[in-house]
C-alpha cells in the first residue's frame, strides 16, 4: 500500500463530509424522517443543473442555490400529495423525489453540451477524481476539502443556533406551534440544511449512499444514549471513525490483504464511499448485538 | 371591552378531504370554569382544539379568545396534547420537556436560563415529579408522562389551558394530582377546557360541559347540559350501553371494597 498526499486528503475531505451529514441526520432522524434524506438526496438533481446551466460552470453558490430550492420543492410537494390525494407519506415522497430525479437525469441528457455532470458520479461519488485533477494541477488545499469544511462549518452553526426551535419542533410540532417555536419555518430550513449537505456529500458519496451517511452514525449514537447533546457529539465522532476506518477499509488495508489472501490480483483502491457506509452498516450491527447481550445480563438492565 | 368569556366559537366547520370533521360548532365558555367536551369516538373533539389553535385549517367559521384573535392572545393560551402525539423515546429528560414551555420567554437565539430552569423545577414539583427531573421520559410511566406534559403546560402560566384527554391510560394517583392542580388553577382564576372520555365522572371533575357529535349537540352549565336527553341526543343508542357498561362496572368495584 502507498499512502501519498492525494490520500491524507481524501480522508480529510471524507471526514469532514461524513461530520458534516450527521447533523441534519440527527434531527431527521429523531423526527422519524429517515428517509427524507434519501429523497432530498435525489431530488436536488434538477437544481443542481439548472445551477449548473446558470452559473456556466461548477460555481458552487449557484448549485447550492439550484439544490435548497429543488429539495424543498421536494418536501413541499411530498406534504401537498400526502394532505390532499391521502397516500401516504411514504408514497407520496416517493413519488415526488422519483419524478424530480428523473426531471434531472433528463434534463442532463438533453444539455449534454452545457452541462458537464456524469450520471454515474451523480449517483456514486467521484472524489477520487476530484482530488486527483487538483494534485495534478499543482496541489494546494482541494476544493472539495473546503467545501466539506464549509458543510461542517455552516451545520455547527445552524444546529447551535436553532438548538431549542430543532428539539421543540422534533419533539412535539403541535405544543411547539402554540409557544411560538415557528416548527414549520424550523422544518423548512432543516430540510435547506439536509439539501446543502446533500449537494456537498454528493461529490464524495453520490445521491444513492447520503443516507447511509446521514442516518446510520445517529443511529448507532442512538443505541447507546438518551441524551440530546451526548447523541449528537456522539454521532459526528461515530461519523469520523468510520471516515476513516471505512476510507482505510477501501484503500485497501482488507483489499490487498484479502485479494492477496484469495489468490486474486491486488485491488488496490475500491470505493471510498462504498467502504465507508459498510463500516457504518458493520458498527451498527455490533453495536446492537453488544447492547442487547449487555441487557440480557440482568443487573445491567435499564431500571425503569 | 374586555369579553367575560374565555372563549367565542362562531361557525366552526372542519372539513378533513372534504368529509365534515366539526359542523358549524357554536361554543361559548365563561371565564374560571373548568369545561369538559364529550362526545363519542371520531365526534371531532380533538379536532375542535386543533382548530381553534390554528393548528389545523379550518374551513369557515370565527374564534376569539378573550374576545380577541389567537394571534394576539396566545400568550395566554397553553395547550396540552394527547399524551400518544409525541414519540417518548425520544432522547430528553422530564425538566428539559418542561422548559420547552418556557420557550416564549426564552426566544430566538437566547439560552435556557436559571430562571426557566427553576420555574420548570417548580412545575414539576406541584405536579409531584421533582424527583424524576432528570429521567429520561420514556423510563416513566403513563402517569408520570401525563403530568410532565402538564408541568410543561403549568410554566406557559396562562389564563387558559386546553387539554386533550388529560385523563386518558393513568393511574389513580396521577388522576387525583391533575384534578387537584386543575382545581387550583381554577381557584386562581385560570380556564380549563378538557376533552374527556370518561362520562361516569364527568360531572365530577367539570362545572360546564359541552357535547360533541359532529356538530354541538348542547352547551352550558353541568346540571342543564348533562340530562338523559341531552346525552342520548350525543351518543344515539350507544349510551344504553355505555350506562349499563358503567352500572355493572360500579357495582364489581363496589364488590371488591
Amino acid at each position: 500500500m502507498n499512502w501519498n498526499i492525494i490520500d491524507t486528503w481524501l480522508l480529510v475531505t471524507a471526514s469532514l463530509i461524513a461530520m458534516a451529514c450527521v447533523l441534519p441526520g440527527v434531527f431527521l432522524l429523531l423526527s422519524r424522517q429517515s428517509m427524507v434524506a434519501h429523497g432530498i438526496a435525489h431530488a436536488v438533481l434538477p437544481g443542481i443543473v439548472i445551477g449548473h446551466l446558470v452559473s456556466g460552470g461548477i460555481e458552487t453558490p449557484a448549485l447550492l442555490t439550484g439544490a435548497i430550492i429543488a429539495g424543498i420543492l421536494c418536501t413541499v410537494f411530498t406534504r401537498f400529495l400526502h394532505r390532499f390525494s391521502g397516500v401516504e407519506e411514504g408514497a407520496a415522497l416517493g413519488i415526488s423525489f422519483t419524478t424530480l430525479f428523473a426531471i434531472g437525469l433528463i434534463m442532463q441528457r438533453l444539455l449534454a453540451d452545457h452541462v458537464h455532470i456524469e450520471p454515474s458520479h451523480v449517483l456514486f461519488g467521484n472524489l477520487e477524481t476530484a482530488i486527483f485533477q487538483v494534485i495534478l494541477e499543482g496541489g494546494g488545499v482541494p476544493d472539495a476539502a473546503w467545501r466539506g469544511l464549509f458543510a461542517l462549518a455552516i451545520n455547527l452553526v445552524f444546529v447551535g443556533f436553532f438548538f431549542k426551535e430543532l428539539t421543540i419542533t422534533t419533539f412535539d410540532a403541535a405544543h411547539g406551534d402554540t409557544v411560538g417555536a415557528r416548527p414549520r419555518l424550523t422544518y423548512y430550513l432543516l430540510m435547506a440544511m439536509t439539501a446543502l449537505t446533500c449537494v456537498i456529500a454528493f461529490e464524495a458519496v453520490g445521491s444513492i449512499l447520503v443516507v447511509a451517511m446521514m442516518i446510520v452514525p445517529p443511529a448507532i449514537a442512538s443505541l447507546l444514549t438518551k441524551k440530546l447533546k451526548t447523541l449528537v457529539a456522539l454521532s459526528l465522532l461515530i461519523a469520523l471513525f468510520c471516515a476513516v476506518t471505512g476510507y482505510l477499509l477501501s484503500l485497501g488495508f482488507l483489499g490487498d490483504t484479502i485479494s492477496g489472501a484469495m489468490g486474486f490480483p491486488k485491488v488496490g483502491s475500491t470505493n471510498a464511499a462504498g467502504g465507508i457506509s459498510v463500516v457504518c452498516g458493520i458498527v451498527f450491527v455490533a453495536t446492537l448485538i453488544t447492547k442487547k447481550l449487555a441487557n440480557r445480563n440482568p443487573r445491567n438492565r435499564p431500571i425503569r | 371591552m374586555p369579553d367575560s368569556n374565555c372563549l367565542n366559537v362562531n361557525h366552526l366547520t372542519v372539513c378533513y378531504d372534504r368529509k365534515p370533521a366539526l359542523w358549524e360548532a357554536q361554543v361559548s365558555i365563561p371565564q374560571g370554569t373548568m369545561t369538559g367536551i364529550v362526545g363519542p369516538n371520531g365526534a371531532g373533539k380533538s379536532t375542535f382544539l386543533k382548530a381553534i389553535l390554528d393548528l389545523i385549517p379550518a374551513t369557515s367559521g370565527s374564534v376569539k379568545f378573550f374576545g380577541e384573535d389567537y394571534r394576539k392572545v396566545r400568550h395566554r393560551i397553553a395547550y396540552v396534547p394527547q399524551r400518544e402525539s409525541v414519540d417518548w423515546d425520544y432522547p430528553i429528560s422530564a425538566r428539559e420537556v418542561v422548559v420547552m414551555g418556557r420557550y416564549r420567554s426564552i426566544g430566538l437565539f437566547r439560552r435556557v436560563s436559571r430562571e426557566d430552569r427553576r420555574k420548570a423545577d417548580e412545575a414539576l414539583d406541584r405536579v409531584g415529579m421533582l424527583d424524576r427531573a432528570d429521567s429520561q421520559i420514556g423510563s416513566l410511566s403513563g402517569g408520570q408522562q401525563q403530568r410532565v406534559f402538564l408541568a410543561r403546560a403549568l410554566v406557559q402560566e396562562a389564563d387558559l389551558y386546553l387539554m386533550d384527554e388529560p385523563f386518558a391510560g393513568i393511574d389513580a394517583t396521577t388522576e387525583r394530582v391533575i384534578l387537584e392542580l386543575m382545581r387550583d388553577l381554577r381557584e386562581s382564576g385560570a380556564s380549563l377546557v378538557c376533552v374527556h372520555h370518561d362520562l361516569p365522572t364527568v360531572a365530577d371533575y367539570f362545572d360546564h360541559l359541552v357535547l360533541l357529535n359532529l356538530r354541538v349537540v348542547a352547551s352550558g352549565a353541568m346540571n342543564e347540559v348533562f340530562t338523559r336527553e341531552q346525552l342520548t341526543q350525543c351518543y344515539g343508542g350507544r349510551l344504553d350501553l355505555l350506562s349499563k357498561l358503567a352500572d355493572s362496572l360500579a357495582k364489581l368495584e363496589a364488590l371488591r371494597s
